[in-house]
């Protein structure tokens, strides 16, 4: 982890003295976990591909002003997070998700066809019903529930006590579990 | 059903059991619900949603391999201008900024006018009379201009004369500042006797 940041703070260091090769490579570092929590948060490949290169430009221009004394990724959990909230209010009158069938961007974890099957049955239910939450229960409840971040790494991405982000999971939690049983019964 | 101030620090022992998976608080966890309807469903709805499957996603193809040559074709569509960091913060640039600086002031003070002397004061620089003479010019500097500069040793420290010119180009008199102004007459003219004698 520590030889992951210091690489993350190099590249940074270099892009910084002019060497744009580093950006790139911080990008293809990063795309995939910018893209992991955006399309967590926003529930649609083509908004979280928006979400994450919309993050990365910005970062472009932002680089400059990073903490380099903090880990790189508890700041792009910040930007991505609040970014996906960004597009998501934009984007409000949109149908949040769309889900198919040949959905390539959701891994597998079992071998087995038919596991696999409920797996990502679960899985999409859990997504829909996190359509279902206000915006700042959904981000709470991604970054604790699915990505295990703790309140007070999740107080400095958002920028909330934690006292508010207790209660805000608290509802989530049930919220989803309100949720996930009437899409269970009405399946 | 029990609720008390303690729901909240169960509620909190609650997720660090079925989310970080902390084993220690199981026990205390099940003495409270056991007696707490809030806190029971809580865990139960917790344990639910903690069992499905988490989604991980990846990028998929072709975006993985494009994704980030889209974001440099944005990034130079929009014309943004990167925060670079500040070229004197580099140590290299400080380096190199204290070398050509020291270098500068050394060759402009190196340099040499027609007649081979130094062209930045002090061009001459000596002494221009007896020390044991208390009125006397102590050194004098002849500056780049033409003008003397006199400095004086005690009791006229620091004090400064500059000579005004005639037509034909000789000294007229000069222009006295500060603690020479209050000198007598006789002393004057004994400072300007001095004077002659360079």
């Amino acid at each position: 982890m520590v030889t992951a940041e210091r690489t993350d703070h190099e590249l940074i260091e270099r892009f910084l003295d002019g060497d744009e090769q580093s950006f790139n490579v911080l990008v293809r570092k990063h795309q995939d976990f910018a893209y992991n929590i955006a399309r967590k948060l926003v529930g649609n490949h083509e908004d979280a591909v928006e979400s994450a290169q919309r993050v990365f430009v910005k970062l472009y221009g932002q680089l400059g002003s990073f903490d380099r004394r903090s880990a790189f990724t508890t700041w792009l959990y910040r930007v991505v997070t609040n970014e996906s909230l960004n597009l998501l209010r934009k984007r409000r009158v949109r149908r949040w998700f769309s889900f198919d069938e040949s959905d390539q961007s959701m891994v597998a974890t079992e071998n087995d066809p038919f596991e696999t099957l409920l797996e990502t049955e679960k899985r999409e239910r859990l997504m829909e019903a996190l359509e279902t939450l206000p915006d700042r229960q959904r981000a709470v409840f991604v970054l604790r529930m699915m990505e295990g971040r703790s309140y007070a790494e999740i107080s400095q991405i958002l920028g909330v006590s934690e006292g508010s982000l207790k209660a805000s999971f608290f509802h989530a939690v049930k919220k989803l579990s309100t949720r996930m049983e009437k899409l269970y019964e009405n399946r | 059903m029990k609720t008390d101030k303690s729901c909240t620090e169960i509620q909190a022992l609650i997720e660090s059991v079925l989310i970080e998976g902390v084993t220690d608080a199981r026990d205390r966890v099940g003495e409270h619900v056991a007696e707490c309807d809030d806190c029971r469903k809580y865990l139960n709805d917790l344990g639910n949603l903690s069992i499905l499957p988490r989604p991980e996603f990846t990028l998929p193809f072709p975006e993985r391999d494009t994704f980030s040559a889209t974001v440099r074709s944005r990034i130079e569509l929009r014309g943004r201008v990167p925060e670079r960091r500040p070229l004197f913060v580099s140590p290299v640039t400080q380096v190199a900024v204290l070398l050509l600086v020291v270098v500068s002031v050394f060759l402009y003070l190196a340099r040499t006018d027609d007649d081979g002397r130094y062209a930045v004061s002090p061009a001459w620089y000596g002494e221009a009379a007896r020390y044991d003479d208390p009125y006397a010019v102590a050194d004098y500097t002849m500056l780049d201009n033409g003008i003397v500069a006199f400095m004086l040793i005690e009791p006229f420290q620091s004090d400064v004369s500059i000579p005004t010119y005639d037509q034909s180009g000789s000294i007229f008199g000069y222009e006295l500042y500060d603690e020479l102004d209050e000198l007598s007459e006789d002393e004057l003219d004994l400072f300007f006797a001095r004077l002659e004698m360079l």
